[in-house]
């Protein structure tokens, strides 16, 4: 097993992207990827792609060797599209690291990419519906606003959670995006205009949700030994981690904690000899303000029930005990959902750059956190700067 | 209301399914239940797919059937009735949109 590194990032901004289409907007980011690495489209000897709707959305399948042939990438390599959700990012992610791990290649590139903003609301709650067990669920009319609704109120009823612990991570979020250029959302909201935005699935708000996106994020991986020679400043990828969840509510027995999480975090400290404490900086899966307390519970950052509390208390902020999606997060930044994984990775890796807009000081070791839908699929990176 | 027992862990579960969920061994035994329960959790729905569009808003809750197992569910409500978590409901019909509950009347 060889270790591997990040030596290339590039992205698209996350936000309504008039005009430009899901192959465009996926060749620029890559293209970006490939000449941050220093590298030439020759010398990349496979592709993963993730994304969730295409087909729905934009008629459109089959991008994989769509993109690459955009792209202008070599014949001979395997171009593959992946798919997990709003996970489909981190899928790529990792399937990329597994074969450079695995010494099979040297020069990998992984993107994601979303087009949703051509679709309507309801074409688009639709789409993000699919991934939900449409015999068991499905069918009743359940949203994914809906399903963090329902685990919301248990939330709540549980450890008595309030409201304006949610309404604390949009504004957190939104004042984190403020600085940033790849953001949907650049303006800060107060605690009153989020309690005050119209209700989308009870308890959840409108400013509780992510929005629609356009967007498309990629990088370059190569084994660790060589990325000096081509980034002066490579990543290193220290844990990069994936497992499965429950595709059904009323199979958990306490949607309070989503299991493929906890399994995942586990897996990822296990393998870096780390843990949450070590942690400097998290881009994590807030596809809903009550995602991003659960998460933050389920990384290991606070106990069960308290994320709620370490919010109101600032403790995921910029300059807090863990801070928590100084990007802005997928409620601010935006949620392009099959690109949403890699854009964790592009954000992380400016981080730990030195080089991001809302800088953590001396962030060292970041992770990032990607889930899709009910938490069915997961993936965790836990990735460190060299020094 | 059906529901499938699995008879290695005497534990319930909803239809369709191959395996226990709890631990995927035993054989799934179909039994008839009233369906009492009670509300695990709840949410109004305002914004909706394409094909539930006129339906919003539309009461969606997670029940606990008092055999133990949960199920997802939409809640038929009289207008002036509230939903609350630990409210008592019983099973009133299934059909192409799945299992309908309905609060039991004081």
């Amino acid at each position: 097993m060889k270790e591997v590194s990040i030596i290339g990032i590039g992205t698209t901004p996350f936000n309504i992207l008039e005009g430009k289409s899901l192959k465009e907007i996926a060749t620029q980011a890559c293209l970006d990827a490939i000449q941050d690495a220093g590298l030439e489209k020759e010398s990349i000897e496979a592709f993963y792609l993730g994304n969730f709707i295409s087909g729905i959305l934009t008629g459109q399948e089959t991008i994989a060797p769509l993109v690459a042939n955009s792209l202008g990438l070599p014949k001979d390599i395997p171009c593959t599209k992946v798919e997990g959700a709003c996970c489909s990012g981190g899928i790529a992610f990792r399937h990329g690291y597994l074969l450079v791990a695995a010494g099979l290649a040297k020069f990998v590139l992984v993107a994601g990419v979303e087009k949703m903003s051509s679709s309507t609301t309801e074409k688009n709650t639709e789409g993000l519906a699919s991934a939900f067990d449409q015999e068991a669920e499905g069918r009743t009319g359940l949203t994914f606003p809906g399903f963090f609704a329902l685990i919301a109120r248990r939330h709540m009823h549980q450890y008595g959670t309030k409201i304006e612990h949610l309404a604390g991570v949009s504004v957190k979020n939104h004042s984190n995006s403020v600085m940033n250029p790849r953001a949907r959302f650049r303006k800060k909201v107060s605690m009153e205009e989020v309690l005050a935005s119209r209700l989308i699935a009870s308890p959840i708000k409108l400013y509780d949700c992510c929005p629609i996106s356009d967007g498309a994020a990629a990088a370059v991986l190569c084994p660790a030994e060589i990325a000096h020679q081509f980034h002066k400043k490579p990543i290193d990828i220290l844990a990069s981690v994936q497992t499965t969840g429950y595709s059904t509510s009323y199979d958990m027995d306490d949607p309070t904690t989503l299991i493929a999480t906890v399994l995942a975090a586990q897996k990822a400290y296990t393998i870096s000899h780390l843990s949450a404490q070590n942690i400097d900086v998290a881009e994590l899966h807030d596809c809903f303000t009550m995602a991003e307390i659960v998460d933050s519970e389920d990384l290991g950052f606070f106990p069960k029930g308290k994320g709620g509390f370490a919010v109101e208390e600032g403790l995921t902020t910029v300059g807090g005990k863990i801070p928590i999606n100084p990007s802005g997060g997928l409620i601010s930044k935006g949620h392009p959902v099959g690109a949403t994984g890699l854009g964790q990775v592009f954000e992380i890796v400016k981080q730990l750059r030195g080089e991001h807009e809302n800088q953590v000081k001396n962030a060292e070791i970041g992770l990032t956190h990607n889930l899709g839908a009910t938490g069915q699929v997961c993936t965790v990176n836990i990735l460190k700067r060299r020094d | 209301m059906t529901v499938l027992r699995c008879n290695a862990c005497g534990s319930f579960s909803i239809p369709p399914r191959l395996f226990c969920p709890k631990c995927a061994h035993g054989v799934l035994e179909e039994r008839e239940t009233q369906g009492f329960g009670e509300i695990y959790s709840f949410t109004t729905i305002y914004v909706a797919p394409e094909i539930f569009k006129d339906q919003v808003p539309y009461d969606i809750a997670l029940v606990e059937l008092k055999e133990g197992v949960k199920v997802t569910a939409r809640m038929k409500k009289p207008q002036d009735s509230r939903l609350e978590i630990g409210a008592p409901v019983r099973f009133c019909m299934k059909d192409a949109t799945g299992y309908w509950f309905e609060l039991e009347s004081a």
